[in-house]
């Protein structure tokens, strides 16, 4: 039960800026998650029940575009912050507090293996990041901009096939869909199992709440 | 102290939270194992069609007709009813030999606009002798009348527009059934159909009640698009509402272009997510394997 | 009164006697046709409810008006086939008291034609394990039900069912409604011969056994003497390790039985009845299910020994979920998904976790014989237990393969079972009879799954039960968790 043993002066790891836009990513991640598969799933029984739970189709396109409005605000947000942290505070762009990826994770990524297998007695000693941190941010980042992208040609078509071809809508649709299939999966399966539920860590880290961090 | 308070509160929040959220997510989940069936009603004239059942009959819109008002006195063209003898007795189906004619005497606007329409177009070819070997392809498929759509013993008025819209779709489905799937796979069928929202638009809306157009002038497209989306211009049209290959006609070549790309486009982001999904699962589990190894070997 | 009123009156009176005649003229008209029998029309064409004997009496007789007479037939390629359904025949038959369309919910419309044919499963719900074969599934019921010997493959859907014409290609009349006694085996034989056109095996197999349920979908009753006697070596092993157990004291009681049973059932029925319950329920999960203890000793062993028991686990509880779904709902959905082997679902999931158990048993030999680490001990038990899981796994997967090639399952369909349509495959290279073999390998895999079943309680795989017995008594008599092995 390590999580019980944050004392109030650990070092800081996340900012009340980085609690702060978690929180409301948290919410409107899973607002636009529940909303989004209601109509990506609109055949099946669950979907029809919450639809008609939360007053219908128009309702829920109203709450899926606030969530988004909201989100990718959040999305902005940190960008202003990751450039103001760069240039601003002279963050360095690499180094071990960097998230930019290094030579070092592809070490850390073949020594976890070799971990996993049995072939090391300890895990790596990752920097600030770890190497699926890394991945879970660009891939992350990547994927806010491609749902807010398609999202917008999505939300304003007529304005759009001014300058597109028709048929782009409905490719916006198709990535709409998959990408958002994977970002609710890795999001609540991979990312909430394996933040919380290690066995280092369960039953909970609560240092995104609390911004304390518990190691060492 | 209060801050061990407020670190325990936000542990109970956020695992309340994170409760709902998984749980939420399960049950769509599951949804796709039990997917519920649609909720499109059959076209309600087929099947048997010999016996009236008298109590869907009473609630018809034809309730209060009796039966030779449509069906005359049944010993026309000096024929009796039920003879024997005839060549075509039991062999022709019954809603092609009716005399729809009939149906003029109290829907004469629907008729007007049904023979300016796309169907009886089709018919009026299908009968034309001159044009016959073009129709001989696969399975036999006739240009409708009207007892084709509408079961005309059973059928209801008054009924919602949702109501309508689904089964309008059901009796389109019978003989385009590729274009039914692929708009119900369209955010206007799921909306419509699944979701039960009247601002969908429904078959009707786009290719017209009776005149069936079947919208390949990009021009008249456009003035179905406008009725919702005001603001549409011509190449608003070239979003494929019908997106497989089997409901785009094989002379359409750059359309079908378009639904392979789609297609293509498809296939990619399901490699992605496959392939991006199998290793986060596969990382995931080594790494809770060792990890529970190692924490149980400490203990 | 003037003349004009007169007039008026005489006016008035003249056209109240001609309504009246008028009226007169109607009534008459109607009984008119009661009298004279000319029909009206929802006379006939009155849905009738048959759900009512009346309404069964009275659809009957609309089909009778034309399948009574011997007159009724078609003519196919210029010979007469009769569609006269015999009378006579009918009252013999179950279905006497239905009405027509009950079972033929299709054919009252024109054109006068069957799109879907008899409708069985409207009242009926399909056979389980026990009656007939899972592959029966593809069959008709009439295929078997009816008396008529020729049977064919659709080729829309490659199912089994009643040809319309004999082996010389004439037609035959399919109007005999009397049903063939199934019970007699004979009647399987006219598709279970070495010749037969459609697929099926050259010899009548009999049922699967409960015992098979660990890992197939399995009918209540023993089946084959093989599997009582297998089962009789069963119990015999468990009575004998009780006995064995039994032999030590039991709370100090050296000498009665009956003292040792009544002490032992005591403190099982107090443990139930008490909190430590949830604790043992806890450490059953993480350590007989989940294997904890195995993990942590290796996770290469945990892996392994996953592969093979999680594997067989989910098989038994897949069986055990199809027979309660099966018992309750037989005509749902799910039901004959589950039974046949040929659903994509079912059938991926069987090779799958076929394949797992392979996987570990290989994994586990290679260990033994290859690598051979130092605290790997081999013993003759183990290896006997590892050659009767993977006999009975490959025998499995080459019946499945087996299956495919002799009932000819198209590709689209076969292609789920992704270990067994590459092995149909395979055996296709030889061009022996395998309709002919197919019912030895059966009897293989059943006698080597019968041989699973009688060893259990006596070589290395008597750790399935004590294992987890030793857990369960350490855990309830509190040995220090260092302690444990």
């Amino acid at each position: 039960m390590q999580a019980t043993s944050i004392t109030p002066d650990a070092p800081i790891r996340f900012s009340v800026l980085h609690r702060l836009l978690h929180l409301v990513v948290m919410f409107g991640f899973t607002g636009l998650a529940v909303t989004g598969l209601s109509l990506g799933l609109s055949s099946t029984a669950p979907a029809r029940g919450f639809m008609w739970l939360i007053g219908g189709a128009s309702h829920a396109a109203w709450l899926h575009r606030c969530c988004a409005v909201v989100t990718y605000g959040c999305v902005v947000i940190h960008a202003f912050w990751f450039l103001y942290y760069k240039f601003g505070l002279a963050g360095a762009w690499t180094g071990p507090d960097s998230i930019v990826p290094s030579l070092k994770d592809l070490k850390d990524f073949k020594h976890h293996l070799a971990y996993f297998f049995g072939l090391e007695k300890t895990p790596p000693r990752f920097d600030k990041f770890s190497y699926m941190e890394k991945i879970e941010y660009w891939a992350l980042f990547i994927g806010m901009n491609t749902m807010g992208i398609t999202g917008l040609v999505l939300w304003y078509p007529e304005c759009f096939t001014r300058y597109l071809p028709g048929f782009f809508v409905n490719l916006a649709q198709v990535l709409h869909f998959y990408e958002a299939l994977l970002a609710i999966v890795v999001k609540f399966f991979i990312h909430i199992g394996m933040v919380h539920f290690r066995p280092e860590i369960y039953p909970a880290d609560t240092s995104i709440f609390t911004g304390r961090s518990h190691t060492e | 102290m209060n801050r061990h308070i407020l670190q325990s509160g936000f542990r109970k929040i956020y695992r309340l939270y994170f409760g709902i959220a998984l749980a939420a997510t399960a049950l769509i989940l599951i949804g796709i194992c039990g997917k519920a069936g649609a909720a499109i009603l059959p076209p309600s004239g087929t099947g048997s069609d010999w016996f009236i059942d008298m109590n869907r009959f009473a609630l018809s819109a034809h309730a209060a007709l009796k039966c030779d008002d449509c069906h005359g006195s049944m010993t026309e063209d000096g024929l009796k009813h039920t003879d024997e003898k005839r060549p075509d007795f039991l062999k022709q189906s019954a809603t092609r030999a009716y005399d729809y004619a009939r149906c003029r005497r109290c829907h004469e606007l629907s008729f007007k606009r049904y023979l300016e329409g796309g169907h009886a177009k089709a018919l009026r070819e299908e009968k034309d002798p001159s044009k016959e070997k073009k129709q001989v392809t696969g399975e036999k498929i006739m240009a409708p009348t009207c007892g084709e759509c509408h079961a005309s013993h059973y059928e209801r008025s008054g009924l919602s527009r949702v109501a309508v819209g689904q089964r309008m779709l059901g009796a389109c489905a019978s003989c385009h059934p590729a274009n039914a799937a692929s708009y119900r796979n369209n955010i206007h069928g799921r909306v419509g159909i699944d979701l039960g929202n009247p601002k969908a638009a429904f078959c009707t809306d786009c290719h017209g009640a009776h005149t069936v157009d079947s919208l390949k002038n990009p021009q008249t497209a456009l003035l179905a698009c406008k009725r919702c989306h005001p603001k549409a211009e011509t190449e608003f049209t070239g979003i494929v509402i019908h997106a497989s290959l089997e409901s785009v006609p094989a002379a359409d070549a750059p359309k079908k272009a378009e639904v392979i790309w789609i297609h293509r486009i498809r296939w990619i982001a399901l490699a992605v997510l496959a392939l991006s999904l199998a290793f986060f699962v596969a990382h995931s589990f080594l790494w809770l394997l060792r990890e529970i190894h190692d924490k149980l070997r400490k203990h | 009164m003037s003349a004009k009123g007169w007039m008026g009156t005489a006016i008035a009176g003249a056209v109240i006697i001609l309504m009246g005649l008028a009226g007169l003229s109607l009534v008459s008209a109607e009984t008119d046709a009661l009298e004279t029998g000319k029909p009206v029309c929802l006379d006939c064409h009155r849905q009738p409810n048959i759900h009512t004997n009346e309404g069964v009496a009275t659809a009957n007789a609309f089909c009778n008006g034309c399948h009574a007479k011997p007159e009724c037939r078609r003519t196919v390629d210029g010979k007469a086939v009769s569609l006269q359904v015999p009378v006579s025949a009918a009252k013999e038959n179950p279905h006497h008291y239905s009405a027509c369309i009950q079972c033929h919910t299709d054919v009252a419309r024109s054109p006068h034609k069957s799109q879907t044919g008899a409708q069985c499963r409207v009242c009926h719900s399909v056979h389980g394990e026990g009656t007939a074969h899972a592959p029966h599934l593809r069959v008709d019921c009439q295929a078997c039900h009816f008396k008529s010997k020729f049977v064919e493959l659709d080729p829309k859907n490659s199912n089994v069912k009643l040809a319309h014409i004999d082996l010389e290609s004439k037609p035959i009349s399919l109007a005999d409604h009397t049903l063939t006694d199934v019970n007699d085996l004979k009647s399987c034989e006219k598709c279970h011969f070495s010749d037969n056109r459609i697929g099926a095996p050259a010899a009548v197999l009999p049922s699967k056994s409960a015992l098979c349920i660990l890992c197939h979908n399995s009918p209540l009753s023993m089946g084959h003497p093989i599997f009582g006697a297998a089962f009789f070596i069963f119990l015999v092993g468990v009575l004998a390790t009780l006995r064995f157990w039994y032999l030590g004291s039991v709370h100090g009681e050296e000498n009665s039985l009956h003292r040792k049973i009544s002490l032992s059932s005591e403190t099982i029925w107090n443990i139930i009845f008490s909190r430590q319950i949830f604790s043992l329920l806890k450490m059953a999960v993480l350590d007989i299910i989940f294997q904890r203890r195995i993990l942590k000793e290796s996770v290469g062993r945990w892996s392994m020994h996953s592969l093979i028991f999680t594997a067989i686990l989910i098989r038994f509880l897949l069986s055990l979920f199809t027979a309660v779904i099966f018992y309750f709902h037989p005509n749902g959905d799910w039901a004959p998904a589950l039974i046949d082997k040929n659903s994509p679902f079912t059938a991926f999931t069987n090779d799958l976790l076929g394949l797992f158990i392979l996987l570990g048993i290989l994994w586990a030999v290679v260990q033994r014989f290859i690598i051979k680490p130092v605290h790997v001990a081999t013993e003759k038990q183990d290896n006997i237990a590892l050659l009767i899981i993977g006999t009975l796994i490959l025998l499995g997967f080459f019946l499945e393969g087996a299956r495919i090639l002799v009932t000819g399952i198209p590709a689209e369909m076969a292609g789920y079972s992704f270990i067994g349509y590459p092995l149909s495959k395979i055996l296709s290279i030889f061009g022996l009879s395998w309709k002919s073999i197919y019912p030895y390998m059966w009897y293989a895999h059943g006698i080597v799954g019968a041989l699973f079943v009688a060893y259990l309680p006596f070589g290395k795989m008597r750790h399935i039960f004590n294992t987890p017995l030793t857990y369960i008594l350490e855990e309830v008599s509190g040995v220090r968790k260092e302690k444990r092995i």
